[in-house]
């Protein structure tokens, strides 16, 4: 079981390394970066356009610049020498042995071309919303997903398993942002229940986030706690509907797949109850196939997101992409993807690891 | 020889058209395809014999924000602003759209099948390369990087629809390949493979003509289902405005203008492009699930 963790550790590892070198190249090799963001103004001279690339330090060769990003290369040399820290050992072993702190394995994210704060405030700034109607829609997607994937399955082609299947079709052909904008249009636009979009009312509290706000939270909780549920509901039933959807149906097929197994049928002949056959026999086998979806919530909490974010303009890490990509802000981008990749990686570890463990057939 | 096969074993109907009568069985299958082709013929006659004409303004006397309702002659309505008929928006949108979402499963279904064939049949040192070659594109959030790919293109003047396409593709074909591999070296191992290579027939006419065909089968299924997520993806990432050129009227942008209005009620602007793009992607759902089982050697009687 361990060796079979360390490969997977060991692998996962080195496919991330691939994917930074790959978004590296591709970000790098686009047309138009961030020196052309002001060749329109008249008063930015060539010589400031230079000045400029040199700050950024894009007059380096990409591999140098990758290098230097990785944390692999000191800032301050050239050529070979850089590869070894001013301690002389190498530049990527930890900032106490080799004495250089820059570049993302010292925990360097570098710093955002648009305003030059440091992209990791800027994502951690954006991580708590997303996280908070990401990890909502989540608890509430895998409980809804089991519930009505396990009732359909046990009353199989009863009215409530044609209705929930039926429905659940039709819903899964939505893409996220039509059902969002579905959504407002009901409920915010024609009945004027819910906010249309944000995560607070500009009217009532300072912007989410800032030491104002937590000001304004401290002082009246329940009005700042009731505010944001409001804001809350739509976007979460928009994921939460839409994950659903999709995946009640695959508990309903591997619960019924597990009902049809022979060890059920043991069970049967020997005379066990029905509860205990479902509870013991059926749930335990068919439930596993999920178990292992869990890990894939990882890259829902962290990208799958991003659409909902934007059609309800909530100020998460979905939002913060957008905002990096219109600008072309490779650090702040580089963060992102390096971050999201990483969650993906230990989503997917997560959920090989799990399989392993329930089920034995997998460690080979 | 085939006259041999043909003279000693009992007539039976071909895999493929025992497919073919399991799928016209069902319910969800046909209905797909009726679904599919209403939309079609409702884009090519919409975008040839509308009286309205897209491109050019009917010279509004005022400006309204609120467009109007559906009403006879009109029956989707009108737009707020320009006042265009949402009607001629929507099928002329829906041949890009269909367009762009034809292409892409073209295009992704021939480099998947590239790679993983020449993965499959050739193995050794190119097979693990190219494998782990999907793994990176496959770890890549690959909406971050079509999204920004198609903000570089719109930087360049493109916003083109083959630009757009050319991202899909890019991003498309890792799945496929996988799937491919799969089925190669599964029949690789089969006897009439064997047999043709003891026969001498050359590795490339025994790629194409014996393994190919056999591996198909999930690639039909996974055909319908690539169609619907590229007019998904391309109604989303013009919506964010990274997409088409906005003068071009395709679903995601006409859905990406009619967004800015929603508050104001103009329900009929957003809804039947939105409504369009459902039916597309439930009809090519129902299409691939029934072709899924038809094509499923398991469940044939």
């Amino acid at each position: 079981m361990l060796k079979f963790a360390l490969r997977r550790i060991g692998a996962s590892l080195l496919i991330l390394l691939g994917t930074t070198v790959f978004i590296y190249a591709l970000l790098l090799a686009a047309p138009g970066g961030p020196e052309q963001k002001y060749a329109n103004n008249p008063r930015f001279t060539p010589q400031q356009q230079q000045a400029y690339v040199k700050a950024l330090g894009l007059d380096k060769p990409v591999p140098v610049q990758y290098c230097r990003w990785l944390g692999a290369c000191r800032r301050d040399a050239d050529g070979i020498e850089a590869l070894i820290g001013p301690t002389g050992f190498p530049s990527i072993l930890p900032a106490f042995i080799s004495g250089v702190d820059t570049g993302i394995v010292h925990g360097d994210f570098g710093y955002s071309y648009e305003n030059g704060n440091a992209v990791i405030d800027r994502i951690s700034g954006a991580l708590l919303p997303t996280l908070i109607l990401a990890g909502l829609s989540a608890a509430l997607w895998l409980s809804l997903a089991v519930v009505l994937g396990v009732i359909t399955a046990l009353r199989n082609g009863g009215l409530f398993d044609n209705t929930v299947s039926v429905f659940t079709y039709v819903i899964a052909a939505f893409p996220t942002f039509i059902l969002g904008f579905a959504l407002i249009s009901i409920f915010s636009v024609a009945l004027g229940l819910t906010p249309v979009s944000g995560m607070t009312d500009g009217r009532l509290s300072p912007a989410f986030g800032s030491d104002a706000y937590w000001v304004y939270f401290s002082q009246n909780p329940g009005v700042a706690i009731s505010d944001l549920a409001s804001h809350l509901i739509l976007p979460v039933a928009t994921l939460v509907t839409i994950s659903v959807a999709g995946d009640a149906r695959y508990v309903r097929q591997s619960v019924m797949e597990s009902m049809g197994m022979e060890h059920v049928r043991t069970a049967r002949s020997k005379g066990l109850s029905n509860l205990r056959i479902n509870r013991r026999h059926i749930l335990r086998t068919g439930l596993i196939p999920f178990a292992t979806n869990i890990g894939l919530a990882f890259p829902f909490l962290v990208s799958g997101a991003l659409i909902t974010e934007t059609i309800f303009s909530w100020p998460g890490i979905g939002r913060l992409t957008l905002i990096a990509i219109g600008n072309l802000d490779y650090p702040l981008l580089m963060g992102i993807l390096s971050i999201g990749a990483a969650a993906v990686a230990i989503g997917n570890l997560i959920s090989d690891l799990l399989y392993a463990v329930l089920d034995p057939r997998v460690r080979l | 020889m085939s006259a041999i096969a043909q003279g000693q074993l009992p007539v039976s109907e071909s895999p493929w058209q025992q497919a073919r009568r399991r799928f016209m069985q069902t319910r969800m299958g046909p209905g797909g395809l009726i679904i599919l082709a209403s939309i079609f013929v409702f884009v090519i006659i919409g975008s040839l014999l509308l009286p309205y004409d897209f491109y050019v303004v009917p010279q509004p006397d005022e400006i309204r924000f609120v467009g109007r309702p559906p009403a006879w002659g009109r029956p989707f309505g009108e737009t707020g602003m320009l006042q265009l008929d949402v009607m001629t928006l929507v099928a002329n949108g829906g041949r890009t759209s269909l367009i762009i979402g034809f292409a892409t499963a073209i295009g992704s279904i021939t480099i998947g099948t590239l790679v993983g064939v020449i993965a499959g049949f050739l193995g050794g040192k190119i097979d693990s390369f190219l494998m782990r070659l999907a793994d990176v594109f496959l770890m890549i959030p690959s909406l971050f990087v079509i999204l920004f790919l198609a903000r570089i293109f719109q930087g360049e003047g493109g916003g083109g629809v083959w630009s757009l396409v050319l991202v899909f593709v890019a991003f498309g074909w890792m799945g496929l390949a996988r799937l491919v591999r799969g089925q190669v070296l599964a029949i690789r191992e089969m006897e009439f493979v064997e047999a043709a290579r003891a026969l001498g027939v050359p590795p490339l006419r025994i790629a194409l003509r014996h393994i190919l065909p056999n591996a198909i089968g999930p690639l039909v299924v996974a055909a319908p289902f690539i169609v619907g997520g590229a007019i998904i993806s391309e109604a989303f990432i013009s919506y964010l405005g990274f997409g088409i050129n906005p003068a071009v009227p395709t679903w995601g942008n006409i859905i990406s203008e009619s967004a800015k209005f929603l508050q104001q009620g103009n329900w009929w602007w957003i809804g039947f492009p939105g409504l369009f793009i459902v039916l597309t992607a439930l009809s090519v759902n129902m299409i691939g699930d029934t072709l899924r089982s038809a094509l499923d050697p398991r469940g044939r009687k």
